[in-house]
């Protein structure tokens, strides 16, 4: 797939109306086009509003489960910031990531695995998204009309 | 959908009215004090947003049930990584259909994968659901917005967006049962989203 073939991609990425191997492409894409990524961000913000037409109440009983089950998920700590990193250890290499340990950590208490890469993006999915990180504007596109 | 209940416009939580940029911040701000440990605010984040999430899961997978395990997957998700949204890369409304709309492909397509090929001609016959949106977007304001807006697009936009958001379909499965050619359903899924979110006033 060519440059141009993939950031056309964006829109069937939105709506995950992609193969398995055309996501990770994408994803590894991403990692270096900000363009591509906030055009993401903005079609993802659409396609959310097409479920505004289906409206439907579940049931209490799914409440009641949810916030059950809820009380035995940790949040996972934020993550650094390249430039919070450096602040907090100038010898350390700017680029790489940090999970943040919270000061409220148990020893010996297992961790969940962090899912998702160092991005600031804060858009988890299952599996975790590979993109993110600092990037360069692709270029080859112009912001989305 | 037999059996669905749509939930009464004057039953609407007032933080489903998406387009106001007030619902938006109070949903970001009961996220962020979620990941702090405040299950109050995830209760709250939960009853403004879950009939929203069910109502799109419920119709992507089949029945109830697994609507209901879906739906939980993606709120304890949210719940897990809540102190990494970033309200600068989409509202939290948008995030949270997101990851429920991607569990709800994935589920689908790992339950489905054999059966999908035996129900093309099925999926073909029911050809373009969108009309089902728009019977249901009369219900509250926030889906007559969006209903106006899928007006303008075209009807192969149309088409192809709902048959992948809702359908499930890749864009080339999409191609096909449009008869599109191969490689352009993927263009009509970015120009009608585009489309969408400038008419909706959506830009990031």
């Amino acid at each position: 797939m060519n440059n141009d073939d993939i950031h056309g991609l964006s829109g069937a990425y939105a709506v995950d109306a992609v193969d398995d191997i055309e996501r990770a492409g994408f994803e590894a894409h991403l990692a270096g086009c900000d363009t591509c990524r906030d055009e993401v961000a903005s079609l993802r913000a659409a396609a959310s509003e097409l479920a505004a037409g289906t409206l439907t109440s579940p049931p209490a009983s799914l409440r009641t489960s949810v916030l059950r089950d809820i009380g035995a998920v940790r949040p996972l700590p934020p993550l650094l910031t390249s430039e919070q990193e450096a602040e907090a250890d100038p010898v350390s290499p700017p680029a790489r990531s940090v999970q943040a340990t919270p000061s409220t950590w148990t020893p010996g208490a297992p961790q969940e695995p962090v899912s998702l890469a160092r991005c600031g993006s804060g858009w988890p999915a299952s599996p975790p998204p590979r993109f993110w990180p600092p990037a360069a504007s692709c270029g080859t596109r112009g912001p989305p009309a | 959908m037999v059996g669905m209940k749509v939930v009464p416009q004057g039953e609407l939580p007032s933080a489903l009215r998406a387009g106001a940029p007030s619902v938006s911040s109070e949903l970001s701000e009961l996220l962020n004090a979620s990941s702090l440990g405040d299950e109050a605010a995830f209760a709250k984040f939960y009853d403004a947003t879950a009939a929203r999430l069910f109502g799109l899961v419920l119709r992507r997978v089949r029945g109830r049930a697994q609507a209901e395990e879906v739906t939980q997957d993606a709120y304890l998700d949210i719940r897990a990584n809540s102190s990494q949204f970033d309200p600068d890369r989409g509202s939290a409304l948008s995030w949270l259909m997101t990851i429920g709309h991607r569990k709800a492909v994935d589920r689908v397509r790992s339950a489905e994968a054999t059966k999908r090929r035996d129900t093309t001609y099925e999926a073909r016959d029911q050809a373009i659901p969108f009309d089902q949106t728009v019977e249901a977007a009369h219900r509250d304001l926030d889906a007559q917005r969006v209903h106006c807006a899928l007006s303008t697009l075209t009807q192969t936009q149309r088409g192809a967006l709902e048959l992948a958001y809702f359908g499930g379909y890749t864009h080339r499965e999409v191609a096909l049962l449009l008869d599109l050619p191969l490689g352009t359903a993927k263009t009509r899924f970015r120009d009608a989203l585009i489309r969408l979110r400038d008419t909706l006033g959506l830009e990031i």
